[in-house]
């Protein structure tokens, strides 16, 4: 069972998302801040996280940056989901190693697509690294 | 009393007051608890709403079989679903407005529209805002139509637009005095958002001689339809003796992009009015009118600073190769 950590302020959004990703059968967890997400990244092993941008503690990008600079966690697939949807955003995002970017408010069947895409992107670049 | 007896006293009173500021420590640290213990079950509640509430939209749960969801109230119901339509779209948002219509949850903001207090019915508009569905669009429309309160039909007519369902042109001329009022942002905004779906409303009443005073935001919002076929219209009212009413149909005419308004662009650049000459530079800028380079040219040495300006730069654009210089003489009729 792939484990997914999401990381967003709203509480009702993670509800959301982890009632959406649960009746897949993933193993959500959700934090409330980027701290957290950071710190659990780091101490634990999840398949995929997804992240908010606007977060107190540190902020979406502040964490893909850690999380990308970091040999031990680089591989981690991060799914952005956010309400910040500016070209910017978005190239910047994904230039900084997030896999998808999904913005709010998003359609949960994409959602579960973007992360099934990840996780499958993930485990082909895990047996190319093996082979 | 001797002194045995008055010590007695303040021992008796120092651990009484002792006692009392012990129970009362007591007693908040008891309330705080207990404000705690509820906020984490309001929390599950509410959790297990939205999960429910997601479940019955996506038809994984029998509404019937849904505990959280058949013991929530109409306002939790209503806050629920307003938060998860700001979160998600697509069918499920569809599903969760049909579910709100169902479980009736907008009657109490609709009965707040006629609520005493101008605040209150602005807040329920705010609250209905997240539901575009036809019971909140009637009811708003009610709003916009029969309010006594202006501030609270201009926020109806914004809440209808942000809903999608901006009403037409000449309902907003009435509910919101335009005949009598000056115009304001607001005002040009919705009618904006109008000329959508009401173009060809928009064009007769661009016509209506009793609309003079809001002729130019009535011109200026047809060209948000950006529809080719009005550019007509739009020549017709390059002629108009208002010189606000020529600023607009250039203005509309740069929206559109219809280089059929090239021809009346470039005359417009030799208007009397220096507003007129200044949005014309703009619109054949926009435009790309390379046929007007030889008057932009002329205009190099207009007695307005603000049109030699604009000239230079609409200049610059459509002669990009050729750096500009001022006439000789400087600046001139």
């Amino acid at each position: 069972m792939s484990r997914i950590l999401v990381a967003d302020d709203d509480e009702i959004l993670c509800g959301v998302v982890a009632f959406k990703l649960e009746a897949q059968g993933y193993e959500v967890t959700c934090v409330d801040n980027g701290a957290a997400a950071l710190e659990r990244v780091r101490s634990e092993s999840f398949d995929v996280l997804i992240l908010d941008s606007m977060m107190p503690a540190l902020n979406g990008m502040e964490v893909l940056r850690a999380i990308k600079a970091d040999p031990e966690t680089a591989s981690l697939p991060v799914v952005m989901l956010t309400a910040r949807h500016s070209q910017e955003d978005v190239v910047g995002a994904l230039r900084g190693g997030a896999a998808e970017y999904v913005t709010k408010p998003f359609i949960p069947e994409e959602l579960i697509v973007r992360v099934s895409t990840a996780l499958a992107r993930a485990s082909l670049d895990a047996a190319r690294v093996e082979s | 009393m001797n002194q045995a007896g008055v010590a007695l006293i303040v021992m008796v009173a120092s651990a009484a007051f002792a006692a009392l500021m012990i129970a009362q420590m007591l007693g908040l640290l008891l309330r705080r608890r207990e404000n705690e213990r509820h906020a984490i079950l309001k929390r599950a509640r509410e959790n297990a709403l939205i999960r429910e509430l997601m479940g019955i939209a996506d038809g994984t749960i029998e509404p019937d079989a849904a505990e959280a969801y058949r013991s929530a109230s109409s306002n939790d119901l209503l806050h629920a679903v307003s938060h998860l339509l700001q979160l998600v779209r697509g069918s499920e948002r569809m599903r969760l407005l049909a579910l709100a219509e169902k479980a009736n949850v907008l009657a109490g903001p609709i009965n707040q529209l006629s609520h005493g207090r101008p605040a209150r019915r602005v807040d329920a508009m705010r609250l209905l805002e997240h539901f575009a569905v036809s019971n909140s669009i009637s009811a708003l429309e009610k709003v916009l139509a029969s309010d006594p309160v202006y501030d609270v039909r201009l926020e109806a007519a914004a809440t209808l637009a942000r809903m999608g369902a901006v009403p037409t042109p000449s309902r907003l001329i009435a509910a919101l005095e335009m005949r009598q009022r000056p115009a304001t942002r607001l005002h040009e905004a919705l009618f904006r958002k109008a000329a959508a779906n009401h173009v060809f409303e928009l064009a007769r009443l661009s016509r209506d001689d009793s609309l003079t005073a809001i002729r130019p935001l009535i011109v200026e919002a047809i060209g948000s339809s950006t529809d080719l076929a009005h550019s007509d219209l739009l020549f017709a009212n390059a002629g108009d003796q208002d010189p606000e009413v020529r600023c607009a149909a250039l203005r509309a005419a740069r929206r559109i992009g219809n280089p059929v308004a090239s021809k009346w662009a470039t005359q417009l650049l030799l208007d009397a009015n220096e507003n007129v000459r200044i949005q014309a530079i703009q619109t054949c800028r926009s435009l790309g009118v390379r046929e007007a380079i030889p008057i932009l040219t002329s205009l190099l040495r207009n007695s307005s600073f603000w049109v030699r300006t604009r000239a230079r730069q609409a200049l610059d654009e459509l002669r990009p190769n050729q750096p500009l210089r001022e006439g000789p003489g400087g600046p001139a009729q």
